[in-house]
């Protein structure tokens, strides 16, 4: 008995000793705690196996220091879709969306947004995450292997950038691509009848230039033939650098 | 000398009309803020303001105008009619103007008491980005647009079909 309580002990504190080594990184890296990773295919089609990844230091992505501070476990209080859980995040899912963060220009890494919060199951699933006011809530969805998470990152990230636009820019966008508001709440517009390069993009310019914003990112060709005018006016208002950048 | 002179024309003409105020419609605030709800007829409006830059037919009958205006022309005036009179009228500020300020709209209409309000979600994943000041007494609702903070539009009146008018059941704050 004396022995297996020494062994625990022993044994214990070797793994905190061996853990307390490791979390202390160097600096630019930083340590992801041990856990079972899920297997998933890369924006440019590296598919990822799934794996029991051991406590580590990693380099830190280039989106670490920008984004990292921002993941929170939270819910968020008076939240609308009252059905919708909230839940912890996991440590190879914050590896994946810094990840697919670090995938994506940084004209897209708005300062005004303040949380990427974590919840299981959208009001409107399959939908894999949702935008309000300076908050990013990302849905189990997000994380199937099937879907593409720099490409639903770029989407949400598009709907802060629409709200950031000066009131120039964003009437430059309406202009372009044919939105006139009809009424004060600019909810209902009078817009272009075909040309969407998702149908949802109908709705409003805002969902319609998350479309654009992302299509011009992960498929600019279909884009270009499309809605040419975005295709047109996010070149000339991001810029050449506005890409994808591969390998991050 | 008659070909120089026809050229120094054709650039006055060009030059003359490059400055041509944007606004061809003789709109402002103050003739907006005198039309009637229920009253002011598409007549009696194409007189003041002249014909509309779109003019579109909506359900139940109702019609609406746009009139254009700016560098880069956007919407300036939106009004709904029904069975020729107005349902509702919207003016649409620009961020330079005074009554893009919340205090200068207060000012602006002593006697209204707004009631703060927040918009259904109209789409289910993306927030709207607004807040709503309403006086129920005077029609009047102004549109305060969170990101900048700078108040975006006024409208006075309804459209019966327009759903994000309701004010939010549930309030949310981050």
């Amino acid at each position: 008995m004396k022995f297996l309580i020494f062994f625990l002990l022993c044994s214990s504190f070797s793994y905190a000793k061996t853990n307390t080594r490791i979390s202390n990184c160097p600096e630019g890296e930083h340590f992801v705690k041990a856990h079972f990773r899920r297997g998933y295919v890369t924006s440019s089609g590296k598919v990822v196996a799934p794996a029991n990844v051991k406590a580590h230091c990693r380099v830190n992505p280039e989106s670490y220091s920008f984004w990292q501070p921002k993941f929170t476990d939270k819910k968020i209080d008076n939240w609308p879709h009252k059905k919708e859980v909230f839940k912890n995040w996991s440590p190879d899912e914050i590896e994946r969306v810094l990840e697919a963060l670090s995938e994506l220009p940084n004209s897209l890494w708005s300062e005004k947004i303040r949380g990427i919060y974590r919840a299981s199951k959208s009001h409107d699933f399959p939908n894999p995450a949702t935008s309000a006011d300076g908050i990013i809530i990302l849905y189990d969805t997000a994380f199937d292997p099937s879907r593409n998470l720099p490409r639903i990152l770029a989407h949400e990230l598009a709907h802060q950038s629409y709200w950031d636009l000066s009131q120039g820019d964003r009437k430059s966008y309406w202009y372009s691509l044919n939105w006139f508001p009809r009424n004060k709440q600019e909810t209902i517009f009078i817009s272009r009848k075909d040309g969407y390069i998702q149908d949802d993009g109908r709705e409003s310019p805002w969902e319609d230039y998350a479309n654009n914003v992302d299509s011009f990112l992960f498929e600019p060709e279909k884009l270009k033939r499309v809605t040419p005018y975005a295709y047109n006016w996010i070149k000339e208002h991001f810029g050449d650098k506005f890409t994808v950048r591969k390998g991050k | 000398m008659v070909r120089r002179v026809v050229t120094f024309l054709l650039l006055l003409i060009s030059i003359s009309c490059s400055h041509l105020p944007t606004n061809q419609h003789n709109i402002n605030l103050s003739a907006v803020e005198n039309l009637k709800i229920d009253e002011t007829t598409m007549v009696q409006t194409e007189e003041i303001f002249g014909k509309p830059d779109i003019s579109e037919s909506l359900e139940n009958g109702k019609v609406a105008w746009l009139y254009l205006e700016g560098k880069i022309p956007s919407t300036r005036l939106s009004l709904v009619f029904k069975n020729q009179k107005l349902l509702a009228s919207n003016w649409f500020i620009d961020e330079g103007e005074k009554e893009s300020d919340l205090s200068k709209i207060q000012d602006r209409y002593p006697s209204a008491r707004f009631v703060k309000s927040e918009p259904e979600w109209t789409n289910s994943h993306a927030a709207p980005n607004y807040v709503i000041y309403s006086d129920a007494k005077l029609k009047l609702e102004v549109i305060l647009q969170k990101s900048s903070n700078k108040v975006s539009a006024i409208g006075w009146g309804s459209e019966d079909d327009q759903e994000s008018r309701k004010p939010a059941k549930v309030k949310y704050e981050f």
